[in-house]
């Protein structure tokens, strides 16, 4: 492998296709200043927006505003605004009127259902981030640097790579690597709605996260020597029973060409652990009622090569925001309704995204041919897609549901549900709201070699 | 250790309108989340129980082949059921009890259950077979024996693993422990173990893996009672180990029953001694290494280890035969598993010696040496892979599988005048491969397919498992390693509905060596298992609860 690897790296650089793209480190010194200045030390625009309808960043929620519901270590975080109604609702009937901040899936959603509805709460810059994160998003900004067509990140580490983005894949890297919960364990279900309205729980997990990009407080010189990895996760089924006791464990680096992403199963029949192959790109998730493709973890996991990635700048969007009550305060059975998520549970809020066009590379092959991309300024994880299928149909709509972790100053946004707009189904992943799920932080870390093949009969049986 | 013990079940005739009920009511069941964890009072004790059900229905699809039917030696199982005549009719039970504490120690407990109300005791046989006279009988007094009616018909229930496990860590290290019943396979191998570095680690359940389609390795790998290690000393290496306590034989289907050969093993013991059995000091100990440069795994794995495959009739006094099974096999194999390009790839070399060679039917080594076989050193090699791919014109995804198993003599070490082979036995001057006599090399190939189509109705996935495997060139020179000719190919389609029913419709053929042999009393040279007619329509439908 290192070697075809090596001899296919050399002849793309014989044949002049790579490393033309390679940009300058970070940006400028001077650039630089405007973080903590007029924008947030993440970069995001300090001030609120000449409406008043989207506030100035003042910090986040703070480890004072606890719900006096929440119970720390509970895995459970409970709704911080508990007595705001919404301002308005958008259905079918006012769509028109609030057409510009919606994405081209909710407004798909509102023409195709009648019982559609988004409930616009106020909107809440809640997100916090720890010092030491800030500080690293600081240091990435004139340091982190694209290579490989886009490909791979260097020199950046334990913060956002580019607060003041410049491009789609900047972007993009800056999504996967939000500080997003880690390092934790959850125990969340999957689930997926047919078009007959019938829900159906595909699966148990416990889930054990880490990210050594975010965990470990090495240099991005120490961290490509210690494996490059920016999310590791392993897992076991504890439902449905034909695959409780089956375990996996997979990393991905931020040099996906050198470092593809690797992933082993354990077989609890066998007691065997074997490497396994690549299920990447366009290749349908069965437990996610085929709505969504390996690639779309999250809105987007894995190498981005087979898409050209244009930005497109930024705008106010309604996106789902601070869904407390989606996550964790809501039992599948209230949440799964016929078609869509009951609208009772979905919080929106105006928020400014980034929004990025993917399109298909000429040659490449996928089932969608463009996507549209809109990220939270504030990197929370909070973002959605729109997707377009070959002939450029739109097809699917994808959100993610953030819930800052307010008494750690964490976001975390690991909860994400997807419509295919085309078969009226959709599916919603990593839920914690029924009894005995959640979603629990371990700030002291994991037993060491936990994430490690050979640790997965611990976690299986 | 008698563990199994006999249960009722299920009386007969309602079986089908219990079980059409049952798979209604599961269906029409409102879809809640799955019911299984049992809350305990006790903190950070987890148990859960799971359970599933399958149901096996199974036609014959071929007219007897007058060279299987008209040879004493198959003719009984092959007279058991005409062409479109119901083969199994069978409900299996698998109940799993998991019980955990802090996630580190914990006990596991798995039975399984079965009933088959196609069974029938009686004894059928072609009265015009030829060669009656030598062959083995597969009844007492024209009924199956008892050991027959527990597999083939129920109601009867086993314990499958029965073990506890714990985590440790003992300086850097980090060691899973488990004691009891359990089934551990080491290596690399896809399809089957014949050549593999887990060659009889396991005894499998022979009989559910060819009649029971869907049953998993839960139930064919039958369990031993053992201590197993799997100790990480860093985050690259790893090391292995396996003490036997207990010995059990591989389950084949018995004689007279539809995938059976007359006569052979536990059931009839018509005319037979007791089997000559192994015992239980398996002892295996390998070391996993991850290499960051490899981006992969090597294993090199020892091991020393009784058979679990015998030589099944061997001549013993009196003209009566007797299964032995070789005790003191030596095992060396190294494996390598790596992702190229995407695909998983495996590859393992093994090396055995004093491994029970294909021997002699007519004679055994006698009394003071254990009524055995020839014995010596052989060569097996494999290499497999694995690939997922993505959308196509064809399906929205599929998984190819593909395996080549390879085998060699290295030299005969133990009793030259008893190996089946050229060279060695007169009686394979001629046509030996034909004769089953073994040869210097061996290779098989396997191929599984699978594409799958999701929600083709609502919550209903479809998938068409294709699989092929062939043993292209040679019989093994190691015992029951395969012979030249033999194929299998399964072509099924399955539906899987609400992730938790399963609906299986598959055609399964056979193809193998067979020809008529007037210089044979049986009249008839048929190379491995009499399945040539055996092709069969199987219905399959499993619920996890």
């Amino acid at each position: 492998m290192k070697y075809l690897s090596l001899a296919i790296l050399l002849s793309l650089f014989l044949t002049g296709t790579i490393w033309v793209n390679s940009t300058q480190a970070g940006i400028s010194a001077s650039e630089a200043r405007q973080l903590g200045d007029s924008l947030t030390s993440f970069g995001a625009e300090k001030a609120g927006n000449r409406a008043g309808t989207i506030p100035a960043y003042t910090g986040g929620l703070s480890v004072n505003d606890l719900p006096p519901d929440f119970q720390k270590g509970s895995g459970i975080w409970t709704n911080p605004f508990p007595n705001e109604k919404p301002l308005y609702s958008i259905s079918s009937r006012n769509l028109a009127e609030h057409a510009s901040k919606l994405s081209e899936a909710s407004k798909a959603l509102l023409r195709l259902y009648p019982s559609y509805r988004m409930d616009i709460y106020p909107s809440h810059r809640s997100v916090a981030y720890p010092a030491w994160v800030l500080n690293n998003t600081l240091k990435n900004a004139t340091s982190a640097r694209l290579t490989k067509e886009g490909l791979t990140l260097e020199g950046a580490v334990g913060g956002i790579p580019f607060p003041i983005p410049k491009n789609g894949n900047e972007v993009m890297w800056n999504h996967m690597l939000a500080y997003n919960g880690y390092p934790a364990e959850y125990l969340g279900r999957n689930w997926y709605v047919d078009k007959t309205g019938r829900a159906i729980n595909t699966g148990e997990l416990k889930c054990s996260l880490q990210s050594d990009y975010y965990t470990f407080h090495w240099g991005a010189d120490e961290l490509k020597k210690k494996g490059n990895s920016f999310f590791k996760a392993a897992y076991h089924f504890t439902a449905p029973p034909n695959a409780a006791g089956n375990a996996a464990y997979s990393v991905d680096t931020l040099d996906p060409v050198e470092q593809p992403r690797r992933s082993w199963s354990y077989s609890a029949a066998t007691r065997r652990i074997r490497i396994a192959p690549d299920y990447t790109y366009d290749t349908p998730i069965a437990s996610q009622g085929g709505i969504t493709t390996y690639d779309e973890g999250y809105l987007s996991l894995g190498r981005l090569d087979l898409f050209d990635f244009k930005l497109l700048g930024k705008r106010e969007m309604y996106i789902p925001y601070n869904n407390y009550r989606l996550v964790f305060q809501s039992r599948a059975a209230q949440i799964l309704t016929p078609n869509h998520l009951s609208p009772d549970f979905v919080r929106w809020e105006l928020h400014r995204v980034w929004v990025v066009e993917a399109t298909r590379k000429p040659g490449k092959k996928h089932t969608i041919s463009r996507r549209i991309f809109y990220f939270d300024e504030d990197w929370s994880g909070a973002g959605m897609s729109d997707a377009y299928s070959r002939n450029d149909q739109l097809s699917k709509g994808m959100f993610i549901a953030q819930t800052p972790l307010y008494d750690a100053q964490m976001p975390l946004a690991r909860c994400y549900f997807a419509y295919d707009l085309l078969d009226n189904r959709y599916t919603l992943i990593q839920h914690f709201g029924d009894p005995g799920l959640g979603y629990k932080l371990k700030p002291e870390g994991f037993q060491p070699l936990t994430f490690t093949p050979d640790a997965l009969p611990n976690r299986g049986r | 250790m008698k563990i199994t013990r006999s249960i009722a079940l299920l009386s007969q005739r309602p079986l089908i309108i219990m079980l059409l009920g049952f798979i209604s009511v599961l269906i029409l069941l409102p879809q809640a989340s799955y019911a299984m964890p049992i809350s305990t009072e006790v903190p950070d004790l987890q148990v859960s129980w799971n359970n599933s059900l399958r149901y096996n229905w199974g036609m014959r699809m071929q007219e007897r082949n007058p060279l299987i039917a008209n040879n004493a030696l198959y003719d009984q199982g092959d007279a058991l059921v005409n062409r479109y005549g119901t083969i199994t009719n069978r409900l299996d039970w698998l109940s799993e009890l998991d019980l955990s504490f802090h996630e580190r120690y914990g006990l596991r407990v798995t039975a399984a259950a079965w009933y088959d109300a196609a069974y029938d005791p009686h004894s059928h046989s072609n009265p015009n077979a030829l060669g009656a006279g030598a062959a083995p009988v597969s009844y007492l007094n024209g009924e199956f024996t008892s050991a027959v009616q527990r597999y083939a018909n129920g109601p009867y229930a086993e314990l499958l693993d029965a073990f506890v496990f714990g985590s440790f860590e003992i300086g850097p290290a980090v060691s899973n422990v488990k004691l009891g019943r359990h089934a551990l396979v080491w290596g690399e191998s896809l399809f089957g173990s014949a050549h593999a570095v887990s060659y009889s680690q396991v005894p499998s359940d022979g009989i559910k893996a060819i009649s029971n389609p869907g049953a998993s390795a839960k139930e064919t790998a039958l369990p031993l009672n053992q201590l197993s290690l799997l100790s990480q000393i860093n985050p690259t290496v790893s090391l292995v180990a396996q003490l036997g306590f207990e010995w059990r034989p591989n389950r084949l289907p018995e004689g007279g029953t539809y995938f059976g050969a007359d006569g052979v093993n536990e059931g009839p013991n018509v005319n037979r001694l007791a089997a000559l059995e192994g015992g239980g000091g398996d002892l295996g100990l390998g070391l996993n290494w991850r290499p960051v440069w490899l981006d992969g795994m090597l294993g090199i794995y020892g091991r020393h280890f009784d058979d679990k495959g015998g030589w099944l009739a061997q001549v013993a006094d009196g003209g009566q035969t007797r299964a032995v099974y070789a005790r003191d096999i030596g095992l060396l194999g190294v494996t390598l598993s790596k992702n190229i390009g995407g695909t998983s790839v495996g590859a393992e070399l093994s090396h055995r010696s004093n491994d029970p060679l294909v021997s002699d039917s007519a004679a055994s080594a006698g009394a003071a040496n254990g009524y055995a076989g020839a014995r010596g050193d052989t060569w097996h090699g494999l290499i497999n892979s694995v690939t997922s791919f993505g959308s196509s014109p064809v399906c929205q995804s599929s998984v190819l599988s593909a395996e080549f198993t390879w085998s060699r003599l290295d030299r005969v070490t133990h009793n030259p005048e008893l190996y089946r082979a050229q060279g060695y036995l007169p009686a394979c001057d001629s046509d030996p491969t034909l004769r089953g006599c073994a040869d210097k090399e061996f290779m098989s190939l396997a191929l599984s397919f699978v594409p799958t189509w999701l929600q083709v109705y609502p919550g209903v996935d479809l998938e068409m498992p294709l699989f092929f495997a062939k043993n292209f060139k040679g019989n093994a020179p190691s015992n029951g390693g395969g012979n030249e000719g033999v194929t299998t190919f399964k072509i099924g389609l399955t539906a899987k509905v609400y992730a938790r029913h399963q609906f299986d419709l598959a055609y399964t053929g056979y193809d193998q060596k067979i020809e008529p042999a007037a210089d044979s009393i049986f009249g008839s040279r048929i190379l491995g298992a009499p399945y040539k007619d055996k092709g069969w329509l199987s219905f399959t439908y499993q619920v996890a609860f």
